[in-house]
């Protein structure tokens, strides 16, 4: 059988295939679906209650006007593009912010207002894979949801964070999806605008300080959510307010095998004469380092490494 | 014609509800199959093409007149059956049982090419040729539907008609 005769029964046997038309229910559905939206906007109210309801409502919208309450939701996702969603009650998204010029690229074209909550992330999450942002060797993927409901923002955290990982598993790709929740804060508001990242990156950075204090904001902004992944894995860091679901890719990263040959090699040391030999993954200057310290019968040296491109960064020996 | 004709609806969706009847006659067999094809269920295969209907309704301000709403159409039904099993294999709720391949096709005629594509092609594959072969799209929309490069679309779409060439040799 050729290709023509096997694409024109193929197309024969499939234009026979038909379905019983639910037209009429599709159009029952919709205006149901027209009318609970008029509704939500215009509850019916009495008229005896409509001029207390006015003065009500006109206090609500000058107390909202100088408090700024937070009656939406953010959902934001970091990779290194940084999106932030604004969204309502209904899980549709309102706004979109993009924090820096990759979130400008991922969106590309697309306009998310106004579109459920799920299809936004699936837009979003697809979109970093496709410009290759998420890859096997950058797994990590932040979400955070800022609200003022515990509840409420707690479980949308739980069902984002879910969506993410499905997503990316959809692409045959495992994902190590770090969650976060927390209330509005003007402080990590301003230090996002200042370093021009998401809110829920400053809080991811904050948290890690907290426990690590030796580290300085300035020194942490600038890595990967990866590598803060990655260093809050090497650390064993547990927190109460973060969920990590997943583990982190390494691939990108040096092993410690490949450090250790390239400081021996540096030094010229064999693995023969080493008296002591210790390396742990730290920070500096914006990069994740291996900090390596060893002895042979002479000397003791320090290394600094950079842990994804092999540099060696700085070095000391001491005869 | 029908692609004119459909962007035109489309476009006029946007001001008037009632529209969405006609393109939903245009249209609704189309996505039942290819909606078919990836789930292999009549009954769960039609409810998600009455939720393809609705989104289209609901984000038809999205829509960006470029001659290419049947390709919008399908992205959403596509969108809308992935989700719809992934929130099925999350939840484990088992609501669907996939049919046999030759359930979903009785009362109808022999499917014998059908059958054979479901057997031997895998699912990118299959997709890749209805949308092709039985919907009529370019290898460029697919590649944007499916999020695939061009090259592998062509590639798939290739090997995909060489595996069942080779089948029926055999």
């Amino acid at each position: 059988m050729k290709n023509k005769e096997i694409k024109n029964q193929l197309k024969k046997e499939f234009q026979d295939i038909h379905m019983p038309s639910r037209k009429e229910q599709l159009m029952r559905d919709i205006e149901y679906i027209d009318q609970l939206e008029v509704q939500q906007i215009k509850r019916k109210i009495p008229r005896k209650y409509q001029i207390s309801f006015l003065a009500l409502a006109c206090t609500l919208i000058f107390a909202f006007m100088i408090s700024k309450p937070q009656n939406v939701y953010s959902v934001s996702f970091e990779v290194n593009p940084s999106i932030e969603l604004k969204i309502n009650h209904q899980r549709r998204v309102e706004d979109v912010i993009c924090h820096n010029d990759d979130a400008l690229l991922v969106l590309d074209e697309m306009d998310l207002k106004n579109t459920d909550l799920d299809v936004a992330v699936n837009a979003i999450i697809g979109s970093m894979f496709k410009y290759g942002y998420i890859t096997e060797a950058k797994n990590s993927v932040l979400v955070s949801v800022q609200g003022s409901d515990k509840e409420a923002r707690e479980a949308l955290k739980q069902d984002v964070a879910t969506d993410v990982k499905d997503i990316l598993s959809g692409y045959s790709l495992k994902a190590s999806v770090v969650s976060q929740d927390y209330k509005f804060s003007k402080e990590r508001e301003e230090l996002a605008e200042k370093y021009g990242i998401s809110v829920g990156k400053v809080t991811l950075i904050k948290k890690l300080i907290n426990v690590s204090p030796d580290y300085e904001f300035a020194d942490l902004v600038d890595l990967s959510i990866n590598d803060l992944n990655t260093l809050i894995h090497y650390k064993n860091i547990q927190f109460k307010t973060i969920t990590i679901d997943g583990v982190e890719s390494h691939s990108g990263y040096l092993s410690d095998e490949e450090v250790r040959t390239k400081v021996l090699n540096h030094a010229q040391v064999t693995l023969n004469d080493l008296k002591s030999y210790e390396d742990e993954l730290d920070v500096k200057n914006n990069q994740l380092v291996y900090n390596v310290n060893f002895m042979d019968a002479y000397a003791s040296y320090n290394y600094q490494v950079n842990a994804i491109s092999g540099e060696i960064v700085s070095f000391d020996v001491k005869m | 014609m029908l692609e004119k004709k459909l962007e035109n609806l489309v476009v006029e969706l946007k001001e008037n509800q009632d529209v969405l009847a006609q393109i939903y006659d245009c249209m609704y067999d189309e996505v039942y199959r290819y909606i078919y094809s990836i789930v292999h269920n009549k009954e769960y295969a039609q409810d998600l093409t009455h939720d393809t209907f609705i989104q289209v309704y609901r984000n038809v301000h999205l829509y960006k007149p470029k001659g290419n709403a049947k390709a919008w159409i399908i992205t959403i039904s596509r969108n809308v059956t992935y989700m719809s099993l992934r929130k099925l294999s999350r939840e484990q709720v088992v609501d669907y049982e996939i049919d046999g391949v030759d359930e979903g096709m009785n009362g109808i005629h022999d499917k014998m090419m059908i059958k054979r594509m479901m057997k031997i092609l895998c699912q990118d594959e299959s997709e890749i040729i209805i949308l092709h072969v039985v919907e009529g799209l370019k290898f460029k929309e697919i590649a944007q539907i499916m999020d695939l490069k061009l090259s592998t679309v062509l590639n798939k779409y290739h090997r995909s008609l060489k595996k069942l060439r080779k089948s029926l040799e055999e």
